[in-house]
């Protein structure tokens, strides 16, 4: 009967409902969006890189050297001679090594020279490994590996041909026709950067940028050192014991032959994360001050309403309606608005992320799942609906003090 | 001999420096009778109805609705005891516009603190004698004329059988013709019930068994301010 009675209540001004339903909803859209923007940001950072003791790259800001070589924005200041990188692998503190080399793409996705230790060594999430969902690490040097967004985005399947092209833009000038690959293996899916780019031989980067036709060989039959000396962006490295890699890493940073940059990844994630993090306590503190000018708004307007409503309540208590209910009815009236807007909120974000998530993958390669967590949804319901009650408090009593006189001399 | 209402020593002002009071030395009224009490505009016919009813309360004296004492209920009893025994129309008939008709006539029987709700033939009945169709009674309040409002009012007071109704200038936007058809409806309809019917309106005092000026039951200010 109250939920009947407050339903008509508020259809007949519906107007007014669905406008306070819209700026709860706005609010609550804000609130979960940032909540859960935050947690899936933070949760990629955390694993996009994983037993991974150093990055190297020339002399820049470990941040710099983070983004480019794992998170691929930005690019390098600087080229790491083939050298330097052999002198520091060389070392006996040092027990395997990643070689990357950027600078091509292919529609947008960047091209990254390698060797398959990659596939080997660069672990994600919680140390997993890379894997292949069709074929197999390239063995010759027209033989491409793709990211599995890459696959997913351009429809690529094994023995697809492909060019890549030079320069990290999505739109290039420049392609190298002339050296056509064929995909030969597709990765797993890892909800990281990794998934957003296509692997190549090491040897080939150097092939694509010499004007002169090189035929396909066996990878073996070309080692690297020898015939090709490929520049570097950054290169992982993985030490023989956690102890080395502090020496290792102000040896590196104290290189005299070459200025380079060695980071510990977890401690430059945690210094994105901080500099983020500020940002990221603002944007909370906007989100639940938006929810609150939201909530007081709809206080501000049932008490705008009561005077227009003063004569239906007085009826009501004059056909013996005792307090409780009148204190009830408005109350519900408001519960029931914070919530309806609350789920609007929460459908807007779900639909939101459903149609934005693959603009975040690619641009800013952020996997954001769609699908927000009905714990934390709850939390921020729960909040809301309890500082509705408290705060329809307000116009409740105010109703039922003023309602029956004041009510029926109209 | 049982009376529905009995009034003693009844005083109520608004405030200290108002020029209005009402005071009623006594005033009874037999259960069953049906009362037309009239008065001019101001003079508090109004105010003693909210005071009746439970809706005002701040008075001295002592108010016995139906043998219970007013004075001696709080406001939650107040509310019930007026959901349970009172039924009321008012003068603009204050029907709530987003209800249907049914709706309105059953509203008040929800606030009653025991479920003695009336058999579904009570409204079948009322509504037959107050001729309001099936499709009426589905239509918003807000889109029924002033005479088929005016009937769902009554509708609304007399569904419940309450042992005491109360009018409150119900006619006052009528015409005369439809005036007297109401007058007559209401009354048809409460037999069994005491009427306390308030008006400035002479013509319709025939109808009831007592016709009583509100001046008639005051004490003169000239009392009051003496006493």
């Amino acid at each position: 009967m109250l939920l009947k009675l407050v339903l008509a209540s508020l259809w007949s001004r519906r107007v007014m409902a669905i406008l306070t339903c819209t700026s709860i909803g706005i609010s609550m859209l804000v609130l979960i969006g940032v909540e859960h923007l935050r947690g899936e940001v933070k949760n990629n950072f955390e694993r996009t890189v994983s037993g991974v003791d150093l990055i190297v790259g020339s002399r820049t800001s470990g941040i710099n050297l983070l983004l480019f070589s794992v998170f691929k924005i930005g690019n390098p200041s600087n080229n790491i001679q083939w050298k330097s990188y052999q002198d520091i692998v060389d070392r006996k503190q040092v027990a395997w090594s990643v070689p990357l080399s950027m600078g091509d793409s292919h529609q947008g996705f960047s091209v990254i020279g390698t060797t398959d230790d990659y596939f080997t060594y660069f672990k994600y999430g919680d140390k997993q490994n890379i894997s292949f969902v069709q074929g197999e690490s390239f063995k010759r040097l027209y033989e491409v590996v793709l990211g599995a967004d890459v696959a997913n985005s351009l429809g690529y399947n094994i023995n697809q041909s492909l060019v890549m092209s030079h320069g990290t833009g999505k739109v290039s000038f420049t392609h190298h026709d002339d050296h056509p690959f064929t995909v030969v293996g597709i990765l797993k899916s890892t909800g990281t950067p990794a998934d957003q780019s296509l692997y190549i031989p090491l040897q080939s980067i150097d092939i694509l940028h010499q004007t002169q036709h090189i035929h396909d060989e066996w990878l073996t039959d070309v080692p690297l050192g020898q015939k090709y000396q490929p520049q570097l962006s950054a290169f992982l490295l993985g030490s023989k014991s956690k102890i080395a890699v502090l020496r290792l890493q102000r040896d590196i940073n104290q290189y005299k032959q070459e200025p380079l940059t060695a980071i510990l990844p977890a401690l430059a994630l945690r210094e994105l994360w901080q500099i983020v993090g500020a940002v990221e306590i603002s944007l909370r503190v906007i989100s639940w001050l938006i929810l609150a000018t939201a909530l007081i708004c709809m206080t501000t307007m049932l008490l705008a309403s009561m005077k227009e409503r003063e004569r239906e309540l007085a009826v009501l208590r004059a056909l013996g309606a005792k307090a409780h209910i009148i204190i009830l009815l408005i109350g519900t009236e408001a519960i029931l608005l914070t919530l309806l807007g609350s789920l609007a909120g929460y459908l807007l974000v779900t639909v939101g992320l459903f149609l934005g998530q693959p603009l975040l993958e690619h641009h800013f390669t952020l996997y954001i799942s769609p699908y927000v967590e009905l714990v934390s949804v709850g939390r921020f319901f729960l909040i809301a609906t309890c500082a509705t009650i408290l705060l329809s408090f307000i116009p409740a009593v105010s109703a039922y003090k003023k309602s029956l006189i004041s009510g029926l001399k109209q | 001999m049982s009376y529905s209402l009995s009034i003693q020593n009844l005083f109520f002002t608004w405030s200290k420096q108002s020029d209005f009071a009402l005071q009623i030395p006594n005033w009874q009224v037999k259960s069953g009778d049906k009362v037309f009490l009239y008065g001019r505009s101001g003079e508090g016919k109004s105010t003693l109805l909210n005071l009746i009813s439970g809706i005002e309360n701040r008075y001295t004296g002592n108010i016995q609705v139906l043998g219970q004492d007013m004075a001696k209920l709080s406001q939650r009893k107040k509310d019930t005891f007026r959901a349970n025994n009172i039924g009321i129309i008012f003068q603009q008939f204050n029907l709530l516009p987003y209800l249907s008709a049914e709706q309105n006539i059953l509203l008040a029987q929800r606030f009653k603190s025991v479920n003695k709700a009336p058999h579904s033939g009570q409204l079948a009945a009322i509504c037959e004698r107050l001729e309001l169709s099936r499709n009426l009674l589905n239509q918003k309040a807000i889109e029924l004329s002033v005479g088929q409002q005016q009937r769902v009012a009554v509708a609304r007071a007399l569904y419940a059988a309450p042992a005491l109704i109360i009018a409150d200038e119900p006619t006052s936007a009528l015409d005369t013709q439809t005036r007297e058809q109401f007058i007559q409806l209401l009354l048809d309809c409460a037999q069994t019930s005491t009427v306390v019917f308030v008006s400035h309106d002479m013509s319709l005092a025939s109808h009831f068994d007592q016709q009583l000026a509100l001046a008639d039951l005051q004490q003169p200010r000239s009392e009051v301010d003496a006493a």
